[in-house]
This record gives C-alpha cells, sequence and structure tokens, in this order.
C-alpha cells in the first residue's frame, strides 16, 4: 500500500464515518434543503471534538474518583459539567433500554415479554427511579461551572 | 434510531436505542487520547449517543438558520450562526483552539493532550472560526 494511502486510511479510521454521518444529517433536514460539502466536513469535524470533549472530562471525573475506568455515571457527569445536560435523559433511557435487550439476548435468545422478574412498567419505574438517583448525584456533585441552558427542556427529535 | 411498537398510541418519539454510529469506532477515537486508559463498553455507548444528538443538533439548528434566511443549501456561513446560538457549542468549539485571545480557561477541560491525527481537524475548525472573529 502506498504511505499517502496508509496515512489516509489512519486518518479515516480516527474519525466518523461519513456515510452514517450523513445519513443522519439528512434525516433532520426538511426534504428540499442540501448541505455544502465543506460544511459537512466541518460538521463531521466538529463531531469528533465533541467525542475528544466528553471523553476528556468524562476521564477528569473518573481519576478525581480514583477509578481506572470510564464508566456511566462519568459520562453523564460530563455531560453535565459541559452545558450539554438536556442530552442527559435521552441517552440514559437509549442505555437503560439497551441494558434490558442485552440482558434478553444473554439468555441465549429466548423472547420473553418480561425481562427477568420484571414487567415493562416495573422496568418503566425503575428507570425513573435511576433518573432520580443520577439527578441526585449530580446536583450533589462537586462544583458545577456555570453554563447557560437556553432550553429549559430537550427537544432535539421532534 | 427507530420507533418500535407503535401500535399503543405513538406517544413514543424517535430515540437512538440502536445508536447509528459505530461504538467501536468511537471507541477507537477516544483511545487516541493516550490520557485515556480504559472505558467501560457501556459508557461508550453512552458518548456514541450523545455524539448522534449533538450532531443532529448542529444539522438542525443549522437548518433553521438556512430557512430563516430562506435558502436551500447550508453554508459554511450558516453553520457557524447556528453555533454561535449556543453557548456551550460555541465555548468548546472554539476552545480548541490552542492560542486564541476569546479563550476563557475552563477549570476542568482534561489534559488538552492534542492527538496527531486529530490535528488535522482542529486546525480546519481553527481557521474557520477565526475567520469570523
Amino acid at each position: 500500500m502506498d504511505p499517502a494511502d496508509i496515512v489516509e486510511r489512519i486518518k479515516e479510521d480516527a474519525s466518523l464515518p461519513k456515510a452514517s454521518m450523513t445519513k443522519i444529517i439528512k434525516e433532520m433536514l426538511p426534504p428540499d434543503v442540501r448541505v455544502a460539502r465543506d460544511a459537512q466536513d466541518l460538521i463531521i469535524d466538529c463531531c469528533v471534538e465533541f467525542i475528544n470533549l466528553i471523553s476528556s472530562e468524562s476521564n477528569e471525573v473518573c481519576s478525581r474518583e480514583e477509578r481506572k475506568t470510564i464508566a456511566p455515571e462519568h459520562v453523564l457527569k460530563a455531560l453535565q459539567v459541559l452545558g450539554f445536560g438536556e442530552y442527559i435523559e435521552e441517552v440514559y433511557t437509549a442505555y437503560e433500554q439497551h441494558k434490558l435487550e442485552t440482558m434478553d439476548s444473554v439468555r441465549g435468545g429466548v423472547r420473553l415479554n418480561s425481562v427477568a422478574e420484571m414487567t415493562e412498567e416495573q422496568a418503566l419505574a425503575e428507570q425513573q427511579r435511576m433518573f432520580a438517583e443520577a439527578r441526585a448525584r449530580m446536583n450533589g456533585g462537586t462544583s458545577v461551572p456555570t453554563q447557560t441552558d437556553p432550553e429549559p427542556e430537550p427537544s432535539l427529535n421532534s | 434510531m427507530t420507533t418500535e411498537h407503535d401500535e399503543d398510541g405513538g406517544a413514543t418519539t424517535e430515540e437512538p436505542h440502536h445508536p447509528s454510529l459505530p461504538i467501536s469506532r468511537i471507541k477507537r477515537i477516544m483511545k487516541l487520547d493516550k490520557d485515556i486508559n480504559k472505558v467501560n463498553s457501556e459508557a461508550a455507548f453512552l458518548i456514541t449517543c450523545s455524539t448522534e444528538l449533538f450532531l443532529q443538533f448542529l444539522a438542525e439548528r443549522s437548518a433553521q438558520v438556512v430557512l430563516e434566511r430562506k435558502k436551500k443549501t447550508i453554508k459554511l456561513d450558516h453553520f457557524r450562526v447556528a453555533v454561535k446560538q449556543h453557548q456551550p457549542t460555541n465555548d468548546f468549539l472554539l476552545d480548541c483552539l490552542p492560542n486564541n485571545s476569546e479563550v476563557v480557561p475552563k477549570e476542568s477541560r482534561g489534559s488538552g493532550s492534542k492527538k496527531d491525527v486529530g490535528a488535522s481537524g482542529s486546525k480546519k475548525i481553527e481557521a474557520f472560526f477565526n475567520k469570523c472573529s
């Protein structure tokens, strides 16, 4: 392989897949709106920076707790601190759902209406309880830098 | 991002239960930072979902700017305006610059380590935002 190709390959590996990114962007736009190529590239780069930002902050939170592995609660705290608290509820919901589905498949792919001893209602209640816990942890946590939060309610997905 | 089981009245909005972005790729990007040791796979999942939300947010806001101006194609200018409208996003995209005089020192901004491979992306962002100040 040509050295230039190798470098190009490495750069791509360190970025996000263009096709997936483009698809997600398009889903958010009205049907007749397009994105210029250079704007699209910049958006993708900004998302990579976002990953760096959240990872870095999560790592800080993790270190402060003297833990070695970045865990979900570190990420949630990082989102809060960096001004992206409005994402917390949505990503946490996805995470809880993901956990339930993972538990399901671990059980040898047996599809049950209820997971373990929990019915869907109980699972939802459990989720709400964990939300409250996470919120309490965050609110009771150490210094929270000033951040503007113009939208009181998450409204990212309509 | 799929809606499942909408028969019961479809109150569910689209939630990223299954992120469209590859978690493994995001984990790889994270690991490029030498200060980051281990990442729990669930944490990587959360970051993947967050990144997807962020992307949607950027796209949505840019589209709003474009529509306000009665245009059809999102250009760099529209994206720039959209970013400036959201303080936290504005802060971090400017803050990733090495020597921006407008940078307000953050109390916790991580190690600030720059990865060689990601530097080209940062430089582009730097050039982009320096143009408008």
